[in-house]
């Protein structure tokens, strides 16, 4: 799989596996090397989904054949009682983000 | 003689159709608590059973359609209030509470029937610990069954945005209090788990009394969550309450802002354990570099050594020719004064014989060479 198709997890674990096997010794010289490369690619990937801004929260509307999920935009301050206009503000800046 | 009483004399039938207007009329509405026995179910799909206490007993019948509406287990034994009226059967002489509705007494008919579904439910494995599945550390899409309405999802969203915003959320709407709503729960899972991509599934319902609570409770909820595909979470009510979705789930958080502790990473010490990681990272390859560098070391010192032993070797073995060499050689024998008389091609004269007058030699001595003529051989 393409490193930019991994998810978060993905990516930590092949990390993990990585630097276990690096940290054991395992492998000659220039396997080392390759998954060193791979590890730094695959940091970069970690670092760019660790700081994508904020997804979206929706209410479903129906599932596709392939699972793909159909969704309805989620207002979380519209019924919201307490603390009406900071979440009001926060949703607004998150929409400007997206 | 005159008659003993001057009174009405009653036929059977009279004198029943008169009881059966008193007590018709006089108990035309009436609450009676005990409880229940003789319980049977024939096929016509009325339900007769008996109400009694340590003193009484009162027949009574619950007809097709009141029974239908009946929303908990009716059994021997259990504890009820119904409501309905006195009916007299004429030919038998027999009457019988006509009920209109029936509910459980108290918390101790409910939890009666709570703990035998508990117990049966526990009985098959269904809160077994090897059930329970890990959820994803680091979740990307995540399924909430819950009101979109309520507060529960606010709860839990406002943690998650704070830890972990960058997961996707899908609230699945569904009804979670009142009738019906554990069949929406239960319909709400089986559709999360179509969804392609879902790390797990959080169900999410704030606090409340334990009749609010009570779709957490059934079993139609209980055996959703046991079927689902997907890790579920439960968090449902506040810390105190416990239902057995709770049992069930692979995960209980207390609340659902526990949940949003729990389920999410926080992404500031995510980022510190990735630097972590990048200093192993770096570290294991500069070692497996320092080790490959010694080992090349190593591997030249150790073949510098070895041409320099053979080079010796053979400085030794070539000392030792020239030694022996020297030993047999002319060189030493022409010092003492002997010479080495050399004909026109080079090769050693033997013999006189090999020379005639005018021939050209020459003379090796221990230094030098002369050119001679011959000018007579003997």
């Amino acid at each position: 799989m393409d490193d930019s198709e991994l998810t978060f997890e993905q990516a930590v674990d092949q990390l993990e596996k990585i630097v276990g096997r690096l940290e054991r010794g395992e492998g000659d010289l220039s396997t080392a090397l390759e998954s060193f490369e791979k590890g730094v690619r695959l940091m970069a990937r970690c670092h760019r989904l660790l700081d994508e801004v904020e997804r979206s929260v929706g209410i479903l509307t129906g599932v596709d054949e392939e699972g793909n999920p159909e969704v309805a935009p989620f207002d979380a301050s519209a019924t919201e009682a307490p603390g009406k206009q900071q979440g009001r503000a926060r949703s607004k800046r998150n929409a400007a983000e997206e | 003689m005159g008659r003993l009483f001057e009174t009405e004399v009653y036929t059977v039938s009279e004198l029943t159709a008169e009881i059966k207007g008193v007590l018709e009329s006089g108990f035309s509405d009436v609450l009676v608590r005990g409880e229940i026995s003789g319980l049977s179910r024939p096929r016509s799909g009325h339900v007769y059973l008996n109400l009694k206490d340590e003193g009484a007993v009162i027949r009574a019948v619950l007809w097709k359609s009141t029974a239908a509406r009946v929303d908990f287990e009716l059994e021997d034994g259990a504890e009820v209030e119904a409501r309905g009226r006195l009916t007299l059967y004429a030919p038998r002489g027999d009457y019988q509470l006509d009920i209109r509705k029936i509910e459980p007494v108290g918390v101790g008919a409910l939890e009666l029937a709570f703990r035998r579904m508990f117990a049966r439910l526990q009985a098959e494995g269904l809160f077994e610990e090897e059930r329970k599945r890990r959820l994803p550390r680091f979740p990307a899409r995540v399924a909430v069954v819950t009101s979109p309405t309520g507060a529960a999802i606010r709860d839990l969203l406002q943690v998650q945005r704070r830890r972990w915003p960058g997961a996707e959320i899908i609230i699945i709407p569904a009804r979670v209090q009142g009738d019906g709503a554990a069949v929406e729960i239960a319909q709400a899972i089986a559709l999360a788990n179509r969804i392609a991509g879902v790390d797990f599934i959080i169900l999410a319902r704030g606090g409340g009394s334990m009749e609010d609570l009570w779709a957490f409770n059934e079993e139609i909820t209980a055996r959703a969550i046991a079927a689902s595909r997907l890790p579920i979470v439960s968090a449902v009510g506040h810390e105190v309450d416990v239902t057995i979705a709770d049992f069930v789930a692979d995960f209980r958080a207390l609340t659902p802002s526990e949940a949003g502790e729990r389920c999410f990473p926080d992404r500031a010490e995510v980022g510190t354990r990735l630097d972590v990681i990048k200093e192993r990272l770096a570290r294991g390859v500069s070692d497996r570099i320092r080790d490959a560098r010694l080992e090349l070391d190593d591997l030249s010192q150790r073949s510098d050594r070895a041409v320099a032993r053979w080079i010796e070797n053979h400085r030794h073995k070539l000392a030792r020719i020239a030694a022996s060499l020297d030993a047999l050689g002319p060189l030493k024998v022409l010092a003492r004064g002997y010479s080495l008389t050399l004909k026109s091609d080079g090769s050693v004269a033997r013999s006189a014989a090999e020379f005639k007058v005018g021939d050209r030699l020459e003379t090796r001595l221990a230094t030098g060479s002369v050119i001679s003529r011959v000018t007579e051989t003997k």
